[in-house]
């Protein structure tokens, strides 16, 4: 992953009995740190048996695996909603036509500016007195598919415009009309190119739907939260499980990535394509990232 | 029933605290960023593998998830924070992380030739550092540092999910006082705007002015 850096040079016998010296420093610096945080957690009891006793029951684990389905099932709806709106915004936005192209950018940029959280409360708050009486789930896909829908968008856009425009132009040449050289050469390749940003995008979507707990939306993070105040002493033991729950989901999430990452790579260098395509998508994923969101390059 | 100039300024004083936090949080982030940085492009292996650690369960942890256990959970061991200062450490923390990877994007983005150039006229370390590598450095990392500090305007609005009086729940409470939906969250959007848009403009102006032909 990292890169091998010519900061500075291979080290000689010297320095490197140096650099031994300091890493063993700065290892014990590290244990030290985490050393402290364990006597603390250890002297305020968190480690005690009675504390962690919660988890072994089967309604307790079941409780919290219900949450996590929750969670799965507002982000595969909410991810659902945001790549078909995705697509036409990003289509619309690179449009011939000036009014579409002004369309789908004010809708990208206004979608863009409001913060998820205050999306969720308005839906919350609007959609009932319009008459739509969604439950919870409803008014939280609705809010995510809407501003994520405009993230993806810029995702998608940056994709298309980062193929090569030869592509296009060779389909064009063919004889092939705008819409079919879109449909049949630019987009295959570049839906393909922008895979790994995609599920960046998915991981920004998984982890939004915390934000369902403020409706509250019976998710993952909200029962966490039950389970506390049901046994208030366990509250860090199910901050902590609770975490591990959206860390395995991540995880998973980011082990997929790096493997198209380097299947892709992997094919890309032999077939000779330009490999910078990545380099552009997964720049511009930078975009699409969670309310709490940063690039999740 | 309240006038709409007192409406006004409920939101300006929201506006300012969304500023409070979203400065004071990225000012922290930053500085945390750049320790991680070096620990993370460092030839000392334990930094580097700390570093890598922290950038990897911040990229695993759900934001809102952060702050509820910082606020409910620290108590538990005895540390006690104001809503406010909660939410600006756990927004500084969880941001760190991406501006570390920026930052190290940034560094490696230095083509090795001229790092290897500065190394074979005789510069050490700290003069290529100072002379080659953070001046162009910054350039690539300028735009994404911008990015970030606009996300991060947004990101400060989890503050409203513990009742920090940000503009989100400056609007949440108006909402429950006058029952008038639209115009309160359009207000409240028309305020992120007015801080978002022209750093946008600003950082835009900003690139145009840095970039360099390559």
């Amino acid at each position: 992953m990292m890169r091998t850096t010519t900061l500075y040079e291979a080290a000689g016998p010297r320095a490197r009995a140096r650099q031994r010296v300091f890493s063993v420093l700065s290892a014990l610096a590290v244990v030290g740190l985490l050393a402290a945080i364990g006597v603390r957690l250890e002297s305020t009891g968190q480690f005690d048996a009675e504390k962690w006793a919660i988890f072994w029951h089967w309604g307790t684990a079941k409780f919290l695996f219900d949450g996590l389905l929750a969670t799965l099932e507002a982000a595969a709806c909410s991810a659902l909603g945001a790549f078909v709106l995705a697509l036409p915004l990003a289509l619309g936005r690179l449009s011939a036509h000036r009014g579409i192209r002004t369309l789908a950018g004010a809708y990208v940029e206004l979608f863009r500016a409001v913060p998820l959280l205050l999306l969720i409360l308005f839906m919350v708050i609007e959609l009932p007195a319009l008459g739509f009486d969604l439950p919870a789930l409803g008014f939280l896909v609705v809010a995510m598919a809407l501003h994520h829908g405009a993230l993806t968008a810029e995702v998608v856009r940056a994709g298309i415009l980062s193929l090569p425009r030869g592509q296009r132009e060779a389909a064009l040449a063919l004889g092939m009309r705008p819409w079919q050289a879109m449909l049949h050469v630019v987009l295959p390749q570049a839906l393909r190119n922008m895979l790994p940003a995609l599920i960046s995008s998915l991981l920004a979507i998984v982890q939004d739907t915390s934000l369902g707990y403020v409706i509250p939306y019976d998710e993952l993070l909200h029962r966490s939260q039950d389970v506390s105040s049901y046994a208030p002493e366990s509250l860090l033991q199910a901050a902590f499980v609770v975490t591990m729950g959206y860390g395995v989901v991540s995880a998973l999430l980011l082990y997929v990535k790096r493997w198209v990452v380097r299947r892709q790579s992997r094919t890309v260098r032999s077939s000779g394509r330009a490999p910078d395509v990545h380099a552009a998508t997964a720049e511009t994923s930078g975009e699409c990232v969670s309310l709490g969101g940063a690039p999740k390059a | 029933m309240e006038s709409l100039p007192s409406f006004a300024w409920r939101f300006i004083q929201g506006m300012g605290v969304t500023i409070e936090l979203s400065l004071l949080s990225f000012a922290m982030a930053f500085v945390l960023g750049v320790a991680l940085t070096v620990m993370a492009v460092g030839p000392l292996a334990p930094l580097r593998w700390f570093a890598a650690t922290y950038v990897e369960i911040m990229r695993m942890t759900p934001l809102l998830a952060l702050l509820l256990l910082f606020v409910f959970g620290l108590p538990k061991l005895g540390f006690m924070y104001s809503l406010i200062a909660s939410s600006v450490l756990v927004l500084g923390f969880y941001t760190a992380a991406w501006i570390a990877e920026v930052l190290r994007a940034g560094v490696n983005a230095v083509p090795p030739g001229q790092i290897e150039a500065a190394r074979s006229i005789g510069m050490t370390f700290t003069q290529v550092l100072a002379n080659v590598v953070i001046p162009q450095a910054v350039r690539t990392v300028i735009p994404p540092l911008g990015n970030l500090f606009v996300i991060q305007i947004k990101a400060s609005s989890i503050a409203a999910a513990i009742g920090v009086f940000d503009i989100t729940y400056t609007a949440q409470r108006i909402n429950f006082e006058t029952a008038q939906a639209v115009p309160t969250f359009a207000s409240a959007m028309v305020a992120y705007m007015l801080l978002t848009v022209p750093l946008g403009m600003f950082m835009r102006r900003l690139e145009q002015k840095m970039a360099v032909a390559r």
